[in-house]
């Protein structure tokens, strides 16, 4: 009989720790299906974040680091400065790379540190509870803005592609097929700049079906009404040219 | 032997080239010798100061209270640490910038040079730190008989701007002039 | 061997460089610059790397990749930026990863010398009070000999290194002798996390988690403190370094480390000028701390303690009294806020205390 579908090797045969719904798991399979498509899983390295992120350490059938709070991207610098030939990713949620890591997301895109950083932006912070995030959109009710946020939120890939290291900047989501083979696309292209000496970033939209209140059979068209108010999709850097 | 001295002016008088120099020459010569500069932010025109300990044996406190030497280039200086040399030991006073001072204290010998007016008549405020050299390294003939150690290592320092090597040598020799005159 | 006459922050940092490292990562701050920039002409030549980086936070956590990653890595800072490394040092004692963290003392918001981080290192680095391993220099020279070394001890005892200096001896210059260059080395006490080729995948370490299905969170963490706690006490067996200065016949001692206690050699000269059996002990290893050495001056018939540090309120003092036999008079001299003490005023509270005692 003819396989046609398997897990990815990249990705660990454990049960996943993410809540059913959850498009982290979506992109983990995505990440780990890239490495496999690569040949890259020998060389691969994740620096871990801490939030729901975090989570892609049991998931990832490849080498992982751990690192603090907001801190990851100086740890895939480090680390790829040490060990040139692993490729790093580096795996942030948005509590972690647009709050606490704000200065570590910009300083490592600054330096242009051959890089992938691929930032899952859910807009709350999951794993605490739902709270508001800085990527939180203006009027959106959580449980510590309840009459509707005030803020208008960061918009991350916009604010790195105005530096002049980065090399690939994009944005995409996986709340249905169309997106999510762009969004494979995209970490193939992030990672082949990486190991040309590039830094590439691309932030992947993800609904939090546990913390909203957007159940899981909503969340694709809520994503699809996040991309139309707040978070355009597309290309913002390629090959280092603003789009 | 012990000798401790202090160089004490503001930014921009040189006192660290000062103070360097006579520790690398003690270094040479394989004294026990500490250097510890004492400044604040990098920033021109603050105090700035620093001291220097020879001795045949290991040395403890590198910063002593009082002193065999004292240097005091400017108002400020003078009137923060004037007291603070040992009896027997020489307190120079920079009297172009400190017209006016109090008797020394019991036991101390006072030498009055108007260093920047040295400076003035070889046309060029900027070797300053040479001037003050050439007049301290007159008063340390008992450890370095030969002041022109001093004179060789700033040269030597100086190799790789030859353009300043002749005026600097002038500045060093007319400041220890001053010195030799002044002690007669 | 190699002599020159550096300033100490140069002093260090060359000595670190030969003794083998692959990253410095730092941030400016006064006054322990000089270390930064001395690293950034000479890291890159010994083969290793370097990078100034956005802030204090950045700087210890690439010093925390490479220590989780087998690599050698050091860094240099003062008060204000130890306080923002703080994060990654918690992590780093929890997770049993070694860097060395060069610290120039100042006195708060004012660049002069101070000892008043001594609580700090000492005391449990960060959150959660897990202790690193603590030397305190007191010549230039002796940093150079103790930054050499520092990395291969943290390879070992797999926790953070402080070297804690002061302004003073940061800036100052004195005679060195330096030693051979040596090459760096990678642990051998973990699988570096940096590709899985040939191998099952590992993840690097962090803070205590279960070993195994039965073992809950809890537990994990308890056992990896007792663990620590463990090495904690052999440290203090084995570990300990400190020096003696006329010792052999005194009746007092001076207890100071670091620049304060160069200063007290010359208070114990002058005592011993003026006839009193005075001698000093001076600790290198500040954690761990030599408490039996100082627990065992009552049978050495020690009769009076003064303790000598640039620190208010008093640190080391408390340290000294914890393991002192308390039927010793114990008390302190201590100048702060940048002023520096001094060996004069040290003297008279020498002969204060034993005017004290022979009453």
């Amino acid at each position: 009989m003819e396989c046609v579908y398997k897990r990815p090797e990249a990705l660990s045969p454990y049960p996943g720790m993410f809540c059913p719904g959850c498009h982290h798991a979506i992109l983990i399979k995505l990440i780990a299906e890239v490495i496999d498509e690569m040949g890259i899983r020998e060389r691969a390295v994740l620096c871990s974040p801490i939030g729901c992120g975090g989570m892609t350490v049991p998931a990832s059938n490849y080498d992982t680091i751990f690192s603090l709070h907001g801190r990851a991207p100086s740890t895939a610098s480090a680390v790829k400065m040490l060990s040139p030939e692993s490729v790093v990713i580096c795996y942030q949620g948005d509590g972690d790379a647009a709050a606490i890591g704000t200065a570590e997301t910009v300083h490592v895109a600054r330096r242009g540190d051959p890089v992938t950083v691929i930032f899952a932006n859910n807009g709350v912070f999951g794993m605490t509870g739902g709270q508001a995030a800085p990527t939180t959109r203006l009027g959106d009710r959580t449980i510590t803005t309840k009459k509707g946020n005030t803020y208008a939120p960061i918009k991350v890939p916009e604010m790195i592609a105005t530096l002049d290291a980065p090399d690939y900047v994009a944005r995409c989501a996986v709340n249905n097929p169309k997106h999510i083979i762009q969004c494979k696309k995209a970490i193939r292209h992030a990672l082949e700049r990486q190991m040309e000496g590039k830094y590439s970033l691309v932030e992947v939209l993800c609904s939090c079906v546990t913390t909203t209140g957007v159940k899981a059979e909503n969340s694709p068209e809520f994503i699809d009404k996040v991309i139309e108010t707040d978070f355009p999709l597309g290309d913002f850097k390629r090959d280092g040219k603003r789009v | 032997m012990l000798k401790s001295m202090y160089f004490a002016g503001i930014g921009g008088q040189g006192l660290q080239v000062v103070g360097k120099t006579i520790a690398e020459v003690a270094n040479e010569k394989g004294y026990h010798v500490t250097y510890s500069p004492k400044y604040g932010t990098a920033k021109r025109g603050a105090l700035t100061s620093c001291f220097v300990v020879i001795s045949d044996e290991e040395i403890g406190n590198p910063r002593k209270k009082k002193q065999d030497l004292l240097l005091v280039m400017e108002p400020k200086a003078y009137a923060q640490f004037h007291h603070d040399v040992k009896p027997g030991g020489t307190l120079v006073v920079n009297s172009t910038l400190v017209p006016q001072v109090e008797e020394p204290d019991e036991g101390v010998k006072q030498v009055n040079l108007p260093l920047h007016g040295i400076c003035a008549e070889l046309g060029n405020t900027k070797v300053i730190s040479s001037v003050a050299l050439g007049a301290v390294a007159e008063l340390l003939t008992d450890i370095f008989p030969d002041t022109e150690e001093f004179l060789g290592f700033m040269l030597k320092q100086l190799s790789k701007r030859p353009d300043l090597l002749e005026l600097n040598k002038k500045a060093f020799e007319a400041g220890n002039k001053a010195m030799k005159d002044s002690l007669a | 061997m190699e002599k020159a006459f550096m300033k100490g922050n140069e002093a260090v940092a060359e000595a670190v460089i030969r003794g083998g490292v692959d990253l410095f990562a730092g941030y400016p701050i006064t006054p322990s610059s000089e270390m930064l920039e001395y690293a950034s002409d000479h890291v890159a030549e010994a083969g290793g790397k370097f990078i100034q980086v956005e802030s204090e936070l950045a700087a210890s956590t690439m010093l925390a990749a490479a220590g989780l990653t087998g690599r050698r890595a050091f860094t240099t800072t003062s008060g204000p930026g130890l306080a923002l490394m703080t994060e990654n040092l918690s992590n780093m004692t929890l997770s049993r990863v070694t860097a060395l963290f060069v610290v120039v003392q100042r006195a708060a918001n004012n660049i002069t010398p101070e000892q008043a981080d001594y609580n700090y290192a000492t005391k449990g680095l960060g959150h959660n009070g897990q202790r690193g391993y603590v030397i305190a220099p007191s010549t230039v020279q002796e940093a150079v000999d103790l930054a050499y070394t520092a990395l291969d001890i943290g390879q070992e005892l797999e926790v953070p290194v402080l070297m804690m200096m002061d302004g003073m001896l940061g800036q100052m210059e004195e005679p060195i002798v330096l030693p051979p260059h040596k090459p760096s080395k990678l642990s051998t006490k973990l699988i570096p996390p940096t590709g899985c080729k040939g191998r099952q995948k590992v993840d690097s370490r962090s803070m205590p988690r279960p070993r195994s299905l039965t073992e809950s969170m809890e537990d994990a963490l308890e056992r990896a403190r007792n663990e620590l706690y463990q090495e904690n006490l052999r440290w203090v067996e084995e570990e300990v370094k400190y020096e003696e200065y006329m010792m052999d016949d005194a009746e007092y001692v001076i207890v100071s480390y670091g620049s304060s206690a160069r200063i007290c050699r010359d208070a114990v000269n002058i005592l011993r000028e003026k006839g009193y059996r005075v001698g000093m002990f001076r600790p290198i290893t500040l954690s761990p701390f030599p408490e039996k050495q100082i627990a065992a001056f009552k049978e050495r018939g020690i009769r009076g303690v003064l303790t000598v540090e640039m620190a208010m309120p008093p640190m080391l003092h408390n340290d000294v009294r914890l393991h002192l036999d308390q039927t010793i008079p114990c008390r302190f001299y201590n100048r702060c806020g940048g002023n520096m003490v001094d060996e004069n005023e040290a003297t008279d509270a020498m002969i204060k205390l034993i005017e004290e005692v022979q009453k």
